[in-house]
């Protein structure tokens, strides 16, 4: 029997669609974190798999939703840290709060839309996938370029830990090796959790019970960027051929 | 506000799987289409939020819509069924375009400019038929009788304005 031709080069959607709409219907029933991680993990590999097919419509609203739990997400990274009391009360207020937001956004009929629109999107073509993959890698390099522009420091690493999580999850969707750019991710998604910590603590400069931790992570922030730019350093020429 | 009603493109008659809903715009719909969007842009309409049904063309045809989006767009599935107030409260911003399908949209320039589904009493009765890739501009507030139809660009009218 003839079996259809395979004109994708990358692999099957489903696992992800099945990922995404799963942690959908959980969070619509509790806001868990390990559910609000995963929704955002299967939006951004979904949102990454539009781009190599050169679709736009739909990744807004990926993107919308991935925002959202973002909010959330941010002060449940903050939450495993031995943070002081008043604090910890206020950041579970807040949490409450944005998780309400991030409910009404999952119970809205554009989730259901944007499902219905994901499953009938065709695979994307080889053609499309060459191109895209060429364009990641290409803004990778210049983000990273940018890292040693001292007016840029703090941004360039920002925008060069999305681009890297864009390429890797494009390079997963090939089934291609991305070991490396996991390990560089890990340093940049680190300080960015740093970063947040830090523009909240500075936020609440007069508290004298939260001095201790703003120098700890003033210190981690160093120690991290370092990391960081040594990973970079060492995968950066290499770019290019992954 | 300026509200705009895109018929989609072109579409494959069938889909490869036989599914409606992905049916994708065909080389030449898209081609056509790209060049109505200049004509958009030579009468300087620009869309503050481009609504779009979840169906494969009508994503399609909203991706072609990018030169002339200057905010964002989205998904809702009110775009893939007959006009209901849902549409309506999704309707945000000042210059607003609609991607979707007959005979909805028709029925909802209907319900804008004449305040009633005068539809569902007559299916036969409708102010305009769109043709695939035509666009209807409407301007008042987004709710049924408060609407008027300034312009009804046929597809070939907008190519036109687009080769001036």
């Amino acid at each position: 029997m003839l079996q259809p031709v395979k004109t994708s080069p990358l692999l099957p959607v489903d696992t992800w669609l099945d990922e995404f709409a799963r942690q959908v219907e959980r969070l619509r029933a509790s806001i868990e974190p390990d559910a609000v991680h995963r929704l955002r993990v299967a939006a951004g590999r979904l949102s990454v798999w539009l781009e190599l097919g050169a679709r736009r419509s739909l990744r807004p609203d990926l993107w919308r939703l991935r925002r959202s739990a973002a909010a959330v997400r941010d002060l449940d990274v903050l939450a495993t840290h031995d943070l002081e009391g008043a604090w910890t009360e206020t950041l579970r207020q807040e949490r409450a709060i944005e998780a309400a937001c991030l409910r009404a956004a999952l119970l809205s009929p554009r989730v259901e839309a944007l499902l219905e629109g994901l499953v009938v999107v065709p695979e994307p073509d080889a053609v499309n996938v060459r191109s895209a993959i060429q364009n990641m890698k290409r803004r990778v390099q210049r983000a990273g370029d940018r890292l040693d522009d001292p007016e840029e420091k703090d941004r360039a690493l920002h925008r060069l830990r999305r681009r890297v999580r864009r390429l890797r999850y494009a390079l997963d969707w090939l089934g291609s090796d991305s070991t490396d750019l996991r390990t560089l991710q890990e340093h940049l998604g680190g300080l960015n959790d740093l970063a947040v910590e830090l523009a909240r603590l500075e936020a609440r400069a007069s508290d004298p019970a939260l001095e201790s931790r703003r120098h700890a992570v003033l210190r981690e922030i160093d120690e991290r960027r370092s990391r960081a730019l040594e990973a970079w350093k060492a995968i950066r020429p290499r770019i290019g051929e992954m | 506000m300026d509200l705009w009603l895109i018929r989609h493109a072109i579409a494959q008659v069938q889909s490869p799987a036989g599914d409606d809903a992905r049916r994708a715009l065909t080389p030449e719909g898209r081609e056509r289409f790209a060049r109505g969007v200049r004509g958009l842009t030579r009468i300087g309409a620009r869309f503050d939020l481009v609504l779009h049904s979840p169906m494969l063309r009508a994503q399609e045809t909203a991706d072609l819509l990018q030169p002339v989006c200057t905010g964002e767009t989205a998904v809702t599935s009110a775009l893939a069924r007959a006009p209901d107030e849902q549409l309506f409260a999704d309707i945000q911003g000042s210059c607003v375009a609609l991607v979707g399908h007959e005979p909805w949209l028709s029925q909802t320039l209907s319900w804008l400019v004449f305040g009633w589904r005068v539809y569902e009493e007559d299916p036969s009765v409708a102010i305009v038929q769109m043709k695939k890739g035509s666009a209807a501009h409407l301007v008042g507030d987004p709710r049924p009788g408060a609407m008027h139809l300034a312009a009804l660009y046929p597809p070939a009218a907008l190519r036109a304005l687009g080769r001036r």
